[in-house]
């Protein structure tokens, strides 16, 4: 269990974000489903989970970085999340012109994955105001 | 300190999160403003009286100047050699054997045959000008010959004055009949003695068909008296008595027999040949003074340049739709057991003209998108690639043998056009910029002949027809045309490279069954110029490596060198699946293009009426070619609702009229919104408050000034005060000449009509005759006027054809677009019509038509597409139609009114039903179906009809719709109105000025704030953990 061995709080946050991160990404192939994919999603979810994962392996005190890159990548995965049919829209060019655009129907799957990628970043955030892991002494 | 460095860091962290929100949210609200301040009431323009002298101003200025005798003398004389350029450019030399022509200067004693020749068809029997026929404005042929140096056999020209006989012309109460149009030989002997001695060098005779409003030609009539053949033959035969006078003009002794065919209408021309005539020349209606440019092109003065924009086939009849169109369209089969049944009724319909008379006919255009020269090519080439069963008899009218053969089916291919010089065409490159989405076509020609001329460089595509297109039936022409541009004069030897612009989105087939939308299909594609649409098909043919090319007289053919080119940047390479989404969305609006049209397929009633229809495919030449009518019969709840117009009703949650503004007073004046963009909700509807329901419901029937000197004045918005200065609108609309020659400005410039107007090719002449058009009816304070062009001639005998432009719809989108949209540019909205189907005059007033979803995006609708396509000509008018699509009326059709017309293509203007004063059913029983569908108003509507019945709708279902449908209609209505030369005149002291909403500021701010709080916490992060990192080490 040394993996785990005077970790901060930061890198259990870390930890809770990438279940989160997943059930996301899970949420979003779902979506696309039934409505259209966009693979820049898809990507920019995999690529902030490796973040994530690296995070947790990454001791350097410069890891901060990976931590706001990662919030970054899920940031704008969240505003690209909406690719309706062959026309990509941000999120909030989704809600406002759903009327004319969207299919109504397909809301409920939004807000969901949108939570979940929501609370990953808001996770994210407030780890970083925690202390970050020191470089481990060999 | 290490405590302050975390806070920092999860400052950076949280301000780089909100960053990104940020801009995604301001993005979209500043994406969507418009509704947001549209919902919210928010202001985004004020009205600011500017300084100076109050008083009318001119908008849209005349090239000719003010209205003066000098000016209109200047703008009769621009027009009058308009016409005549028309006519040089686009009359189409046919035949000319021996170098027949141009005549030598030693040919000059001409006899005219033929009662057209004294009585030509100077223009189109349909709503339009009468003055061209005006001897005083009109320019005959035998004054045009003798401006040209010839002497006329006076003796028999003039036999032609005396005799009661006419040359052909329609039946249409005119006293004309098969018999009587063209004089038996016998007339002509008598006078045979003024040819024998004199005037024999040429003999020019003139063949001439009138068809024209509600009259389509004759698909079968009874041939001359006297005729071998004592049968039935159509009116585009050539009739005995015609034959006779050709045969025997042959044997006359004449020099050279040169044949002038006045027709806007194709005929069978293999007599041509047959005869051996020396030489012949295709001049449609020749307008006041176009015989003035064939006189020239006789002499050499001009160089014949133009080419066809139709398909001349051997036998008119053989066209695809041919067996469900005009004279061979059938009623219901079914209509003896449902007549006077509620749904087929006589007398006893919503108006006398629903009558079984109208409502009993129905065609299906079994022929698919295979109109013109795309079933005919198309068929060629899958006989040379030998799929399909092409060679089969069946649809084989003049073929030799037992089977279908081009030369012997066609006389003379689409984009044929002979010269007194020879050219040679090449294409040099083909680049694509994927900004514009277009392919620039860069063809070499080169005079290779001995005198100076132009030509037209025609450019087609070929797009691939593979397994992925046979299993979705997606239809291919083999050829088509995507572009055009036409040489300046080319003197012998010299050479100039043209750049002819090609949309990519010509190159997309509408895909109804998979994709439901618009694909580019994977494959091989080509483009190719040629001499024709013939030749072209035949360079790509031999690109792709076939053999036994024949040109369309039969003879071998060999490709012309780069002739043809693979063109493969931007699209779909051979292996790859059909691009689905380069036009899923239109390009004018972005909005989903799929598919509308269901109820126009008559498989889609199958499920009642259990018959199914196939339509043409090349698959199954044999098997799917129409023999004869499709047979179908109207049952089912759905069809029988869909026909008696059942389309609206009140919706539920519909807003009650009284939640809307009625008589405000806010000071907007029509002329304050000329420069109000379409999205300003807000100030729309400060301007549409002003009106009051009656005078909203009242601007519907507001249409325009029709015949005689009737000029519809509308009240303008709001009443006495709302007026200001602008007073009322004074507001016609022209209609061919109509309006025009019924005031002030004579009209008789001599529109040569939209036929010749394509066959020129030459986009400058096209966009002089849309700015010419506008300019008289600006002279004739009219902002908007019909005008020609718009429907495709699905088949050679449509009535109407001599206005329509080509047998093309990419063509007539083309033309559309530079001809109408010149109109736009010079402050008159010109609206094609009859949008759209209206390809046959027989039963027009509710025949049923039926097509699949393909055909009619890729024919009717296309045919408008480009000139009304608000990205493209603009225009904000046009006229709806009374033919219905499937069983409902086109005016009630809110797929094409509402749903591709504005949704798709964005349009803003106004429609207006074709003549609805006591004619268009639809518009007249189904007014409140129809006004909701799209349809805004009611030509030459002049009473109150329309108006009350919107207004006791209103007022016994208190349905809030209507009122906010009403408010669209006349928000389109002074959108046109203040983009037009409408508003000339009109005070222009007080003008609307946008302003930015203070919460789009603040968004700005907003960004620019937390951009800098962003930067801000990422430096003091920095900051703080360089300062600490220094202390530590410390």
């Amino acid at each position: 269990m040394n993996f785990f061995k005077n970790r901060s709080g930061s890198f259990y946050m870390c930890l809770c974000s990438i279940p989160l991160t997943i059930v996301a990404f899970i949420l979003y192939l779902t979506y696309t489903s039934i409505g259209s994919m966009n693979g820049m999603v898809l990507a920019l979810l995999i690529l902030s989970l490796v973040a994530q994962v690296s995070l947790l392996f990454w001791r350097n005190a410069q890891a901060i970085w990976l931590r706001i890159a990662a919030i970054a990548l899920l940031c704008i995965a969240f505003g690209l999340f909406v690719d309706n049919d062959e026309v990509i829209l941000s999120f909030t060019d989704y809600v406002f012109s759903i009327d004319y655009w969207g299919n109504a129907a397909l809301v409920p799957y939004v807000i969901r994955a949108s939570i979940f990628m929501l609370s990953s970043v808001l996770v994210l955030v407030v780890s970083c105001f925690f202390k970050q892991d020191e470089k481990r002494q060999s | 300190m290490l405590k302050k460095t975390r806070l920092w860091q999860g400052l950076a962290a949280v301000m780089s999160a909100s960053l990104i929100g940020t801009c995604f949210i301001a993005d979209g609200l500043m994406t969507n403003a418009d509704s947001l301040n549209s919902y919210f009431g928010i202001r985004t323009s004020e009205v600011v009286t500017t300084e100076g002298e109050e008083g009318a101003s001119i908008y849209y200025e005349s090239e000719f100047g003010d209205f003066t005798s000098e000016s209109l003398k200047k703008l009769d004389e621009a027009t009058f050699e308009q016409a005549r350029n028309e006519m040089r450019e686009g009359a189409v030399l046919l035949r000319n054997e021996n170098s027949a022509l141009p005549l030598k200067s030693t040919e000059r004693r001409v006899t005219l045959f033929g009662h057209a020749s004294y009585n030509p068809l100077y223009r189109t029997y349909s709503a339009g000008s009468h003055l061209c026929e005006d001897p005083e404005w009109t320019v005959s042929l035998k004054e045009a010959l003798e401006a040209e140096g010839f002497s006329v056999n006076e003796t028999l020209f003039n036999a032609y004055a005396n005799d009661p006989a006419t040359r052909p012309q329609d039946k249409r109460g005119k006293g004309g009949n098969a018999n009587n149009t063209e004089n038996p030989w016998s007339f002509y002997q008598d006078y045979e003695s003024s040819w024998k001695a004199d005037y024999n060098d040429i003999a020019i005779v003139t063949i001439a068909r009138q068809g024209g409003e509600g009259v389509d030609m004759a698909t079968s009539e009874p041939d001359d008296i006297g005729s071998p053949t004592e049968g039935n033959i159509s009116s585009l035969a050539l009739h005995y008595n015609e034959r006779q006078m050709i045969e025997n003009v042959m044997k006359a002794g004449f020099g050279k027999v040169i044949v002038l065919i006045n027709s806007p209408y194709t005929m069978g021309l293999g007599w041509l040949s047959e005869y051996n005539v020396d030489g012949a020349l295709w001049i449609s209606t020749v307008g006041s003074v176009g015989f003035t440019g064939v006189a020239e092109i006789l002499t050499g003065k001009v160089n014949p340049s133009g080419q066809l924009s139709d398909t001349w086939a051997a036998d008119s009849l053989s066209a695809p739709a041919m067996a469900n169109s005009s004279g061979n369209t059938p009623t219901w089969a079914n209509f003896d057991e449902i007549y006077n049944s509620g749904i087929i009724t006589d007398g006893k319909g919503l108006t006398p003209w629903d009558g079984a008379g109208v409502v009993s006919y129905v065609n299906v255009q079994i022929e698919g998108i295979y109109v013109g020269y795309k079933y005919y090519e198309t068929r060629y080439a899958d006989a040379i690639m030998g799929q399909g069963g092409a060679t089969s008899n069946v649809g084989a009218f003049v073929s030799s043998g037992n089977t279908w053969n081009y030369s012997d089916e066609v006389c003379y291919p689409f984009g044929f056009g002979l010269s007194y010089t020879t050219f040679n065409q090449s294409i040099d490159k083909v680049s694509y910029d994927s900004a514009t989405d277009t392919y620039s076509v860069e063809v070499k020609v080169t005079n290779t002949g001995d005198v100076a001329g132009k030509k037209a460089v025609l450019v087609y595509a070929q797009t691939p027809y593979g397994q992925y297109e046979r299993e979705n039936l997606v239809e291919k022409s083999a050829i088509q045309i995507v572009g055009y541009e036409k040489t300046d004069t080319l003197k012998p030897g010299d050479s100039e490279t043209v750049t002819v612009t090609v949309d990519r989105y010509m190159l997309a087939s509408y895909d109804t069954n998979n994709a439901e939308g618009y694909v580019l299909s994977g494959g091989d594609y080509y483009f190719a110029v040629g001499d024709s649409s013939h030749e072209a098909l035949n360079n790509i043919l031999a690109l792709r490596g076939y053999t036994g090319l024949i040109d369309h007289d039969g003879n071998a053919y060999t490709a012309e060198k780069n002739g043809a080119k693979q063109v493969r940047a931007g699209l779909p390479s051979s292996n790859s699946e059909p691009d689905t989404k380069a036009y899923s969305h239109s390009a004018a609006t972005g909005a989903r293009v799929t598919n509308q049209f269901d109820y126009a397929d008559y498989n889609h009633f199958s499920k009642d009426t259990g018959i199914t229809v196939t339509y043409l495919t090349r698959q199954n030449w044999a098997g799917t070619f129409p023999t004869k009518a499709a047979e179908v019969t109207i049952k089912g709840s759905e069809m029988e609702n869909l026909m008696q117009g059942n389309t609206y009703t009140k919706a539920e949650g519909a807003p009650s009229v009284d939640s809307f503004t009625f008589g405000a007073e806010n000071g907007l004046t029509a002329v304050m919104m000329k420069d109000v963009p379409w999205e300003d909700d807000v100030t729309w509807d400060l301007f549409l408050d002003q009106f009051t329901i009656e005078e909203l419901a009242m601007q519907v029937k507001s249409t325009p000034g029709f015949y005689e000197d009737e000029t519809a004045v509308i009240p303008a918005i709001g009443g006495g005060d709302a007026c200001d200065s602008a007073g009322n609108l004074p507001m016609t609309v022209g209609y061919g000449d109509q309006a025009v020659e019924n005031t002030y400005y004579p009209g008789r410039g001599g529109v040569v009509y939209p036929s010749l107007l394509a066959a020129t090719f030459h986009r400058d002449i096209q966009q002089r005759r849309g700015e010419l058009m506008a300019e008289a009816w600006m002279y004739n304070n009219t902002c908007f006027a019909c005008t020609g062009g718009g429907n495709i001639r699905r088949t050679p005998f449509s009535g109407r054809n001599a206005e329509y432009y080509s047998e093309d719809s990419n063509l007539n989108s083309l033309i559309g677009e530079i001809h109408c949209g010149a109109m736009m540019k010079k402050g008159v909205s010109g609206g094609p019509k009859h949008f759209a189907t209206n390809d046959q005059e027989f039963q027009r007033m509710a025949c049923s038509q039926f097509c699949t979803e393909q055909a009619l995006r890729e024919g009717s609708l296309r045919s408008f597409e480009y000139a009304l396509r608000d990205d493209r000509g603009g225009l904000l008018y046009t006229m709806t139609c009374n033919m219905r699509i499937g069983v409902l009326w086109t005016l009630q059709c809110e797929e094409i009114l509402t749903n591709v017309l504005r949704d798709e293509w964005g349009f803003k203007g106004i429609t207006v039903s074709d003549c609805s004063f006591k004619f268009s059913p639809g518009f007249t029983s189904n007014r409140v179906e129809a006004l909701m569908a799209g349809n805004d108003m009611g030509y030459a509507n002049t009473a109150d009809f329309a108006s009350n019945a919107y207004l006791e709708y209103m007022q016994n279902t208190d349905d809030g719709n209507v009122v906010a449908q009403l408010r669209r209609v006349v928000k389109s209505k002074y959108y046109m109105i203040s983009r037009t030369c409408g508003i000339n005149g009109l005070s222009s002291n007080m003008k609307i000025v946008q302003i930015t909403p203070a919460w789009e500021i603040g968004v700005c701010a907003a960004v620019a704030g937390v951009s800098l709080l962003t930067a801000a916490s990422y430096v003091m992060f920095i900051l703080s953990k360089y300062k600490f990192n220094k202390e530590v080490k410390a």
